[in-house]
Formats: structure tokens, C-alpha cells, sequence
């Protein structure tokens, strides 16, 4: 069963074609990284998830449903995290409190409280003087008190200190820890998905890369080699995105040692002392897709 | 959920509607003490005969209250929804969402139409206290054109606020506003009365132009 | 809410915000201009002669044998109308139709009653609040009473304005004195002139619910009612009082088909006019008398018609003139091109809203066929979904405006 589909998806912006025939899921329990470079159209794939926007072809079933025109009932289910953390400027902890609880027939009262109350703000103040963390406690109280079996965040970290980023990673963590709870997140700090999801979309010029997150640790790598003459790596199947600082040479690649081995040597290129790096999430991201 | 949505709506135009009851009332003092004043420096009765015969409307401080308030309590309501796209919020609520618009737009049309009914009440007492029950009462259909026109504005403003284009906004401020002037056609009192039916009919199609803004709005990536 | 209805409700206001601003604007720009003719009946010729305009205030002086006049003639045939200029000219004539006129009996022998349609009761908001004047021979000026009176269905009813109670003393002496003249309430038609702007007061005629014409005048204070010989079979529309210092009418009343009556000063005789085909609602009506002559002319936008009478209101002559349409033809042409209809809230009839839709012509045919072009190559497709066809039903129904309002509206 999977909380996302996507079809065939294609959107066009402007009159330049964003994705044509984009299609993945993600399955439900999972915890899935939404990876991209800004401009590949991450935001908008997000705002098709969460139904603001009606994509030009395909179709993208949330919880089984048109995201677009989600009924009442399944909107219940799902949890956004607007970019920016959007909340009702106007609404003090308590009013935000009292609204929710009248839309949601399964707040969690005591959630939302213990979220919240960390602060240590009075219930009595008004969410639009708050500091962009306060009410990022706030907004996730109120997703989390919402109980939904699918949380779409979009870029939770924006504009969060570590401690707070910290903070809301823990929560998710709870909440996964549930069972059958989805979570489709965006973020800008890379590291920060590394200890969180489970399964990873990279999304670059219009293309998916999807695979588990243990998949894409395991069998990609980051290698090094010294050389003193300048070195004309081409790019290929197997080396990508290679660098040079001086006599060090990084590349990245799928392939194993001993296969890049031979085929530096294939190409003429002797790498004596060739050897894989430790990689982070971050370190292979930027691997994938290129610094720019 | 109802009632979880009139609570966030009036949560926002409050002190706006409660500063629109101040003003209310600061005119209707000042009618009273106006006609008070007209009174006692003319004699009553040239007075009687300026409001019965000349048609001169000694209440027409109220003629754009109802407008301004409707303006104000639709910005009042819908532009902390639209600022930084807050309108997503309420858009994920789970409720129909056409009924949740009309839920708004109830909760701000209260909001304006208790308003009006004050001045229903309120103006025709001032004016029982010097003048004939016929005068007195008379202000009311010549008071429905400005109460209409009131939440003829409010819904346009709700519509151009929801409205996402430029062009778009251009055209409506012109259709809405020539609409809304004609309420405030002619002179003198019941004027517009036998017209009335047919301003009453512009409510409805104001109503469904909200709608379409709104689909438009969600349309267009809210 | 469907789509469909939300767009169209959209369609629908833009239409008729056109469809009221548009032919406006369009009136300003381009002015409507007619003859607007002006008839008289002249006692020096015995026949009508009148005056037309020709726009930009250039005016044509006519009688109706043809023969066309200088300004300056043309005064000289109605010297009863234009009896001061001419006197200053000295051009007075000695005689008109073979008698010796001097200013002073002119004037004092002319009269005019103007009742324009959109002064007719029910054709603009009145409330029944009526100041009844006391005539009181030792006081010269006609000062205003301190209260009004309003029929209600069992008094007439006397307000007092400086406390805004009822006055129980006159409400009580003037409903007995009415109901001792035969007086049945209420009160159906209230006619009198609530101004202290005339030379006298005649008081108030009043039609109670039996159809009976009762004078009441306010005579030192007391109660003086007369219930009228007036037939109570006539379907009064409006009686309307001329205090006029000839004194030799109460007034005129005027019936809803269309009849007019004089009411004389000799005992209430009703003198009936011989007018025909007098639509009260939608007519002015104009009634000149001078010492030789008595001259109505009933008029709309269409036509005027004049009919001259001696003294006695026997019929003379009657003359009928169209009011003709000035308007240069390509503005005509154009506004019917353009506007296949029109909503307009005013009525040269009536001086209340009167909300109408007025038609265009014959060439609003051309200006529909023309929008519905301009709308498939604005499209540059034909017409694929059901949309699109309403979009042209629109179009088919209101021309131009539906095609700004559809294409104003368009998604794409």
C-alpha cells in the first residue's frame, strides 16, 4: 500500500517543462527525503502533493485520492508543514489551541501542550511575535496534536537554530516510532535526513533518482587519488563529478574499487594510491548532483 | 468545525468590527444632536417641511458606513489569510471548502449586517423623536440601498482580494465599483425604492463571484 | 458551487455594468439632439406656430401653414406670451383679434398650469404629510402652521411639530367636521400645494374611499369643508390645486385614462378638456390660458400635440408635431451597433428610479453578428467544448458586452 503515487506526472511553468512523466511512490510507514537542487521544481512537486496546485498531466493520488481534490476526510489524515511555517499570525498558543481541537475531532490536547509548553511562553501569547523557532514548536504541536497518518513537510529547517532542528527531529522520530505513519520531507540541511528517512528522492533536471536510503550509502562512493602532472578525468558512466585540488583528485561513483581501478587504468590514468573516502549523505548529494 | 471557524473569524475582524460599532454610534450621537441643533435654530416645522417636501435627508451621515465597513471587515478577514499564503492553512482544514468559504463570508457578513441593523433600528428612533412615524420609517428603504451597496462591497472586496491577476482585479474594481454607484443613485428619500428588487438580485451573483475568485485563487497554487 | 454558474454570475454583472455605463458614456460624447418643439397657439394668426431647435441653440420658427419666422416674428405672433419684450420693443399691437389689449390686462388674464408626469402622484416618493395653511384675513404673509395632517384610516390626523404629538383639538375638529360633510375614510387622493409660495390658499381637495371630492380649508383656525359636486364615479388619479390670482379655477384633475378636468370656482363645475390620447403616466401636460384663448398642448418624446380652445373651452384648432431626432445617423448607427440593449434607471416620467431595459435596432443585429466574428477569430478556434458554446449563447444575447465581458473573463 503506498501513501503517495505519482503517474506520468508532467507540469510546465511558464511555458518551460518542469517534469514530463515523472512517476514514483513512496510506501506507506516509509520516511522519504525529498532530495534537489534549488530550481528542479522541488517546491512545486511539493505544492502538487499537498493539493495547491493541479498538475498539467498525470495524476498524484495522496492516501489514495486525487491530491488536488482531497475530501474532507482524507485531509484529515494528512499533516502540512507549509514552507515557512505557516500558522495564524493572529492566534495566540490558546486561540491555535481552541481552533484546532474544534477541527480535528482526535487532538491530542496533551501533545500539542507538551510540544509547546517547552518554550516556556505564556499560553496567552500571540504567535505573530514569536521568533521563527517558537512557532515552528507551535506549528509542529499542532500538526502532531492533529494525529495524521501522513505528514507532508516542506522544508521543516528553514530558518531553525540546531537546537530547534534537533527538537523537531526527536518528535519525528516519536511519531515515526508509531508505526504506519508516512513522512515525505524536504530540507535544506542534508545532514539532518540522514538520520532520519529511510528511503530517498533525488530529483534533478526533471529526472528521479529513488532508492533506500541504506541502498544509496552502501553503493555509492566517494574516492580518492594523488596525481602530479594535471589529470583529464573524462565523465562517465563510472566516475562522477570529479575534482582536482592541487595533486588530489575526488571522484564519485557507483562502481566498486577494484572495477574503477581497472578502469582508470583502462583509460591511462595510473591511481596507485586510490581509496574510498568516508561519505555523508551531504558529501553524496553533492556527488550526485553537483555543487550548482 | 463550525463553530471552531466563526471562532477564527472572529478572532480577526473583532476590534475592527468593534471599532466600526464606535464610529456607529459616534454618528448616530451626531445625527441626533444634529437635527437637535437644526431644531432649535429653524422652527420645527420648516424642518418638517424640508424632510417631507424638499426631500432633504438629515441622516445621510450613514450614506457610505455600510460600505466602508463591509471593505473593511473583508480585508480585515481575508488579508491575514493571504499574506504569506496563510490561506493554505485554512484551505487543509478538514471541511468542504466551498462550504468553509461560505462560512467566512457568513461569519463577515454578520459581522456587517448586525451593524446595519443597528442603524436600522437606531436612525428611524432618532428620527421618531421629532418626526412622524412616516418619516421616520421611511428611512428604512432609503437606507436599504446603502446596507445592499455595504454588502455588495464586502463580498466584491472578498472576491478582489482573492482575486490572484492583475488584469483581472482591474476589471472587477470596475464592474464592482459602477455596481455599487448605483445604489447611491438619486436623491432625497426612497428614491431607489422601486428598484429595489433588482439591487437585492445583485447580492446572489456577488456571492457566486466569490467562488470563483476562490477556485481561481486554489487553482493558481494558493 | 458549479463552475459554470460561478463564471457566468461573474459574465453577468460585467454585462450589466456595460449595459448601464456604456450607452451613458457614449450619450456624452456624443449627445442625443432633437427638435424639442415648442407649440403655441398665436391669437394674431389663429393657428399654431412653434418654435424647433436645430441643436447648438440654433432655433427654427414655424407656423403651420409653413411659413417660418425671425425670432423677433415670431414673438410678434404670440404677443400674449411675449407681451413685456414686445411692450419694451413697443411692438405691442394695438389689437389682437380685433380687441385692445394693454399689458396690465395681459397679465392679469394669463395663466399657465404645467403638470409634468413625473410630478404625478405615485410617480415620485411623497410621503402623505401635508401643512394645511390657515387663511387668516389680518395676517398678509402665509406663514407655515405649526403642523402637518395625514389621513389615517379613521381622523385626519394634525401633528404638532414643536412636540411631535398628535394635536387631539384640531384632529378632533376636523375629522367631526368631515364626517359631518359625509366624509367616509380613508382619505384615496390628497391633492393641494404644501408651500407658502403662492398668492393664497385653497386648501386641500381630498377623495375619500367612496370616490366623493371633499374641499377642506383651514379658516381661522376652524375646520371649513365642502364635500364637492365632483362626480365620485371618475377614477381620480391626481388633483392638483392652482392658487392663481384669476381665481377662476380650484384646479385640475386629472383621471387615470387619461381625461382632464377643470375644477371652476363656480360651485366645483367640472369643465372637461377636449384632449384625446393623453397617457397621464407618460406625458406632460401643459394648459395656457390668456384672455382670448385657452391652449393645451400634451407632449412625450415622440410628438406634441396642441389643442386651441376659445374661453369658453370649445375646440378651435388642434395641430400635432413630431418631435424629430436630430442625432447625426452614424451616431445613431453606431449606438445601435453597439448597444443591443440598455439598462437605465432613470425616467424622464418619473422622478423615482424606474429600472428599464430599452432596446436597441435594427443594426444591434449587425453589432451582435460583428461580436460573434470578433469572438471566433479573438479564440482562433472553433468553438470545442460546451464553454464555449455558452460563451457564444452570451455573445448571441448581448453583443459587445458579452464579448468584452466572456473575453475579459477568459481563463487563458
Amino acid at each position: 500500500m503506498h501513501a503517495i503515487e505519482v503517474h506520468n506526472l508532467s507540469h510546465h511553468y511558464n511555458g518551460r517543462t518542469i517534469y514530463q512523466d515523472l512517476t514514483f511512490s513512496v510506501r506507506e510507514g516509509s520516511i522519504c527525503g525529498l532530495l534537489g537542487k534549488n530550481g528542479q521544481g522541488k517546491t512545486t512537486l511539493v505544492n502538487i502533493l499537498m493539493g495547491f496546485l493541479e498538475p498539467a498531466g498525470g495524476h498524484c493520488l495522496v492516501l489514495g485520492e486525487k491530491a488536488h481534490d482531497l475530501s474532507p476526510a482524507t485531509r484529515r489524515r494528512i499533516g502540512l508543514l507549509h514552507e515557512g511555517h505557516l500558522a495564524y499570525a493572529f492566534m495566540t498558543i490558546d486561540q491555535t489551541h481552541r481552533f484546532f481541537q474544534g477541527c480535528y475531532p482526535g487532538w491530542k490536547s496533551d501533545l500539542f501542550y507538551h510540544l509547546v509548553d517547552k518554550m516556556g511562553l505564556p499560553r496567552s501569547q500571540r504567535i505573530g511575535t514569536m521568533s521563527c523557532g517558537q512557532r515552528s514548536q507551535v506549528v509542529l504541536g499542532t500538526i502532531m496534536a492533529q494525529n495524521p497518518d501522513l505528514l507532508i513537510l516542506d522544508d521543516y529547517s528553514m530558518g531553525l537554530d540546531a537546537g530547534y532542528r534537533r527538537l523537531f527531529l526527536d518528535v519525528l522520530h516519536d511519531f515515526a516510532a508509531q508505526g504506519q505513519k508516512t513522512i515525505f520531507v524536504t530540507s535544506h540541511i542534508i545532514q539532518d535526513l540522514e538520520q532520519l528517512v529511510d528511503t530517498l528522492i533525488f530529483l534533478d533536471r526533471g529526472e528521479i533518482l529513488h532508492t533506500s536510503l541504506d541502498a544509496f550509502m552502501t553503493n555509492f562512493h566517494h574516492y580518492v587519488f594523488h596525481q602530479t602532472g594535471p589529470v583529464e578525468l573524462p565523465k562517465d558512466e563510472l566516475i562522477i563529478n570529479c575534482e582536482q585540488r592541487g595533486n588530489k583528485i575526488t571522484f564519485f561513483s557507483w562502481a566498486g574499487t577494484d572495477a574503477v581501478q581497472q578502469h582508470l587504468a583502462d583509460l591511462g590514468i595510473p591511481a596507485p594510491d586510490l581509496r574510498r573516502l568516508p561519505m555523508t549523505l551531504e558529501d553524496g548529494f553533492i556527488g550526485l548532483m553537483g555543487k550548482y | 468545525m463550525i463553530r471552531a471557524l466563526l471562532f477564527k473569524e472572529w478572532l480577526k475582524i473583532r476590534w475592527f468590527w468593534a471599532a466600526a460599532l464606535a464610529i456607529h454610534v459616534a454618528i448616530f450621537l451626531r445625527i441626533f444632536f444634529d437635527i437637535r441643533g437644526r431644531i432649535g435654530a429653524e422652527h420645527a416645522e420648516m424642518v418638517w417641511y424640508q424632510t417631507v417636501h424638499l426631500g432633504t435627508l438629515l441622516y445621510s451621515d450613514i450614506r457610505y458606513l455600510p460600505l466602508l465597513t463591509g471593505l473593511v471587515l473583508a480585508a480585515a478577514q481575508f488579508i491575514p489569510e493571504i499574506l504569506g499564503r496563510r490561506l493554505r492553512l485554512t484551505l487543509h482544514l478538514p471541511m468542504h471548502r466551498d462550504s468553509m468559504l461560505l462560512i467566512c463570508l457568513a461569519a463577515g457578513l454578520s459581522g456587517l449586517l448586525s451593524l446595519c441593523f443597528l442603524s436600522a433600528v437606531s436612525i428611524p428612533l432618532i428620527l421618531a423623536k421629532t418626526f412622524p412615524i412616516p418619516v421616520a420609517l421611511s428611512s428604512l428603504p432609503t437606507m436599504l440601498p446603502w446596507i445592499l451597496a455595504g454588502v455588495l462591497a464586502y463580498l466584491g472586496g472578498v472576491t478582489l482580494l482573492l482575486e490572484t491577476t492583475w488584469p483581472r482585479r482591474v476589471l472587477l474594481i470596475f464592474v464592482f465599483s459602477i455596481l455599487i454607484a448605483l445604489h447611491y443613485s438619486g436623491r432625497g428619500y426612497g428614491w431607489l425604492t422601486p428598484a429595489l428588487p433588482w439591487l437585492i438580485a445583485l447580492a446572489p451573483l456577488f456571492l457566486a463571484a466569490v467562488f470563483e475568485s476562490g477556485r481561481r485563487f486554489r487553482q493558481r497554487g494558493a | 458551487m458549479p463552475r459554470v454558474m460561478t463564471r457566468y454570475s461573474l459574465v453577468l454583472l460585467t454585462v450589466v455594468a456595460l449595459a448601464y455605463l456604456m450607452p451613458a458614456i457614449f450619450d456624452t460624447v456624443f449627445p442625443r439632439q432633437s427638435t424639442n418643439p415648442l407649440l403655441l397657439y398665436s391669437p394674431v394668426l389663429n393657428q399654431f406656430i412653434y418654435q424647433e431647435s436645430l441643436g447648438n441653440h440654433q432655433f427654427h420658427y414655424q407656423d403651420e401653414a409653413g411659413r417660418t419666422y425671425t425670432r423677433s416674428e415670431f414673438e410678434q405672433q404670440l404677443p400674449f406670451l411675449y407681451y413685456r419684450n414686445l411692450e419694451l420693443k413697443g411692438l405691442l399691437p394695438p389689437s389682437i383679434g380685433g380687441q385692445a389689449f394693454d399689458a396690465e390686462t395681459i397679465r392679469a388674464e394669463r395663466h399657465a398650469i404645467t403638470i409634468h408626469s413625473r410630478r404625478l402622484k405615485g410617480h415620485f416618493p411623497l410621503l402623505d404629510l401635508y401643512p394645511l395653511f390657515n387663511n387668516d384675513p389680518r395676517v398678509a404673509i402665509m406663514p407655515f402652521p405649526e403642523d402637518m395632517f395625514r389621513f389615517t384610516d379613521q381622523t385626519m390626523e394634525f401633528i404638532n411639530a414643536d412636540d411631535n404629538r398628535t394635536d387631539q383639538e384640531l384632529t378632533e375638529s376636523f375629522t367631526s367636521a368631515l364626517q359631518e360633510a359625509g366624509f367616509v375614510f380613508p382619505a384615496t387622493v390628497i391633492g393641494g400645494n404644501p408651500t407658502n409660495l403662492k398668492p393664497f390658499d385653497d386648501g386641500y381637495f381630498v377623495r375619500d374611499s367612496r370616490g366623493h371630492v371633499f374641499h377642506i380649508r383651514r379658516v381661522l383656525n376652524q375646520p371649513e369643508v365642502v364635500k364637492t359636486s365632483i362626480d365620485p364615479g371618475l377614477d381620480i388619479l391626481d388633483i392638483i390645486v392652482s392658487e392663481h390670482h384669476r381665481r377662476e379655477l380650484h384646479g385640475t384633475i386629472i383621471t387615470t385614462s387619461g381625461k382632464v378636468y377643470l375644477v371652476t370656482r363656480e360651485s366645483y363645475r367640472l369643465i372637461s378638456l377636449p384632449i384625446s390620447g393623453y397617457d397621464p403616466g407618460s406625458m406632460d401636460f401643459k394648459l395656457l390660458i390668456d384672455p382670448l384663448h385657452r391652449t393645451v398642448t400634451i407632449s412625450n418624446d415622440q410628438i406634441v400635440h396642441g389643442v386651441a380652445m376659445d374661453t369658453a373651452y370649445r375646440p378651435l384648432r388642434t395641430f400635432t408635431l413630431p418631435n424629430r431626432d436630430l442625432t447625426p445617423v452614424p451616431v445613431l448607427f453606431l449606438r445601435e451597433f453597439f448597444f443591443p440593449f440598455e439598462i437605465t434607471f432613470e425616467s424622464p416620467y418619473r422622478s423615482q428610479a424606474a429600472l428599464r431595459l430599452v432596446s436597441g435596432g435594427p443594426w444591434s443585429f449587425a453589432g451582435i453578428l460583428t461580436a460573434l466574428g470578433l469572438s471566433f477569430i479573438l479564440r482562433r478556434r472553433p468553438p470545442r467544448h460546451s464553454g464555449s458554446w455558452n460563451d457564444l449563447a452570451i455573445i448571441a444575447m448581448t453583443g459587445f458586452y458579452g464579448l468584452a465581458a466572456v473575453h475579459l473573463l477568459d481563463e487563458t
